[in-house]
């Protein structure tokens, strides 16, 4: 006997689970025109639209200690109803994919699952987009009932990473006893193994097309995907105490440093001349925008120091109009002379 | 009677009580209120406070109601590529530095700034009456504002009285 909970799930997915597999449809080709066009070549696109079993199974979840449930509006808060999965060869692929996502969806929210602590030790690895189709897009202009919360969830990963998220999936679903600490100990040497696998790859075909001299050290510690720990880090020593900055703040500047092409601090240290005089430009910056961030400034600061090629780095596709505006507001956020919100 | 007609067809223009609006206005080009709050179609917004219309009539160059004010949308917003989403976000990030709280919703007005050839601009109207001119909103026609000494011309003139 299903529980008043779990009837009313039924009914929301049953109601709407015609629009997610047109979103499914949409969104999916949406992505492989546009990986085509970029010129990249995964190694899998597959999607899917989320069961109807595993969507009231996820609603009902009981919540940890305290909470009767995980998710309390579970309507909203599930974001993966339609699972879009990208698998690219190495890891080192990822973050030009994700500026392919970006570009074709609207992104809501961008994590990088099991790179949030740099100072543990590799486990599940996944960049995780979640996103809706544009406003703009074609089918959400003849069809609005398109349009809506955020319900598209785009997973990036490597094979090697796709390879460990499946094993794991299997013994976590399908075994019939939690893995022991043993297990688990095991799982995360063999993740740290899989992960320099990774990076050695990247690193070995640098090499061979003569991106990376082998003789330099580090080149493989190099950062993949940027997160808010490694960006707090660059506020901090470009611009100073990162003020006002939150997670979220941190996560919107981790995931435009990831598309700018920036591979690490390593990387920002090499134009450290570009990149002087952060922390006078924050303050000017602050004089008339008092609510702005450390983020923020040092965003400001990298359009400084890149100049035109700032969007022809995080925003190569865009139109010649589009850029032509974006540059204008650009130009005008960076500006310490004028106020905070003014039309560029 | 030419007058007359003139005057119906003048442009009618949104005055609002701005105690923390008008600064925010002079810092972010932007109007933010509750969500949901009506106002008559208009094009242009002026702003009251310290008992004076300050000789500003902006333009409203966008109306985005029923947004979410938090942390989240100001950081992801504020890094968008598309400019708008952009000018939302900075707004955003500019409310809840100031008297909004996050998790509010609200009704968010784009406007020209001072210095902008959109921006209409007037000699100030001192208020001399004992209580607030408006302490929501009312609607004045552009050429009595720019005409009026006080805002007893204004009055005189049966202008848009205050819904609130």
């Amino acid at each position: 006997m299903p529980t008043h909970r779990e009837s009313r799930l039924t009914d929301f997915y049953n109601h709407n689970v015609f629009r997610w597999q047109r979103l499914q449809d949409v969104a999916t080709s949406r992505l492989r025109r546009a990986v085509e066009e970029a010129g990249l070549q995964p190694h899998v696109i597959s999607s899917r639209v989320k069961s109807l079993s595993s969507f009231v199974e996820k609603g009902a979840k009981p919540g940890p200690a305290g909470a009767d449930y995980k998710y309390q509006d579970p309507e909203r808060q599930i974001t993966d109803l339609v699972g879009i999965r990208v698998v690219v060869a190495i890891a080192d692929e990822i973050p030009a994919l994700a500026a392919v996502v970006r570009e074709e969806l609207d992104v809501t929210e961008f994590v990088h699952r099991g790179n949030e602590d740099e100072g543990q030790p590799p486990g599940y690895q996944s960049l995780h987009l979640v996103a809706r189709l544009r406003r703009d897009d074609p089918a959400v202009v003849e069809f609005p009932a398109l349009d809506g919360e955020s319900c598209i969830e785009v997973q990036v990963r490597s094979i090697l990473q796709d390879a460990y998220a499946s094993f794991v999936h299997d013994l976590d679903y399908k075994a019939e006893r939690p893995a022991s600490p043993r297990t688990r100990r095991q799982l995360g040497v063999l993740a740290s193994v899989l992960d320099l696998a990774d990076r050695e790859f990247a690193r070995i075909r640098a090499e061979h097309v003569g991106d990376v001299d082998p003789t330099l050290e580090g080149a493989a510690d190099a950062a993949l995907v940027w997160t808010e720990t490694s960006a707090a880090e660059a506020v901090r020593r470009f611009v100073g105490p990162g003020e006002r900055d939150s997670a979220r703040w941190l996560s919107a500047l981790a995931e435009v440093l990831t598309a700018l092409g920036f591979r690490g601090l390593t990387d920002l240290e090499s134009m450290s001349a570009k990149l002087e005089g952060g922390a006078e430009l924050a303050a000017r910056l602050r004089f008339r925008r008092p609510w702005i961030t450390g983020s923020q400034a040092f965003d400001a600061l990298l359009q400084r120091a890149l100049g035109s090629e700032y969007l022809d780095r995080r925003a190569p596709h865009l139109s010649s109009d589009d850029r032509r505006a974006l540059t204008a507001r650009l130009d005008h956020e960076s500006d310490p002379s004028v106020n905070g919100s003014a039309s560029a | 009677m030419k007058d007359e007609q003139a005057r119906t067809i003048t442009e009618e223009v949104l005055v609002v009580a701005a105690g923390n609006a008008w600064p925010f206005y002079r810092l972010t080009n932007a109007y933010v209120c509750q969500a949901g709050r009506f106002f008559r179609p208009v094009r242009r917004i002026a702003f009251y406070s310290n008992k004076t219309i300050h000789g500003v009539a902006a333009t409203i160059e966008r109306e985005l109601d029923d947004q979410m004010l938090s942390d989240a949308a100001a950081a992801r917003l504020s890094n968008s590529l598309v400019p708008a989403e952009r000018r939302l976000g900075n707004t955003i990030a500019a409310a809840l530095a100031g008297a909004w709280k996050e998790g509010e919703r609200a009704k968010v007005l784009f406007l020209t700034g001072v210095g902008d050839p959109a921006t209409a601009t007037f000699p100030a109207i001192p208020h001399r009456g004992k209580s607030a001119w408006t302490m929501g909103q009312r609607y004045a026609p552009l050429d009595l504002l720019a005409a009026a000494t006080t805002t007893e011309d204004l009055t005189r003139e049966a202008s848009g009285a205050d819904p609130s």
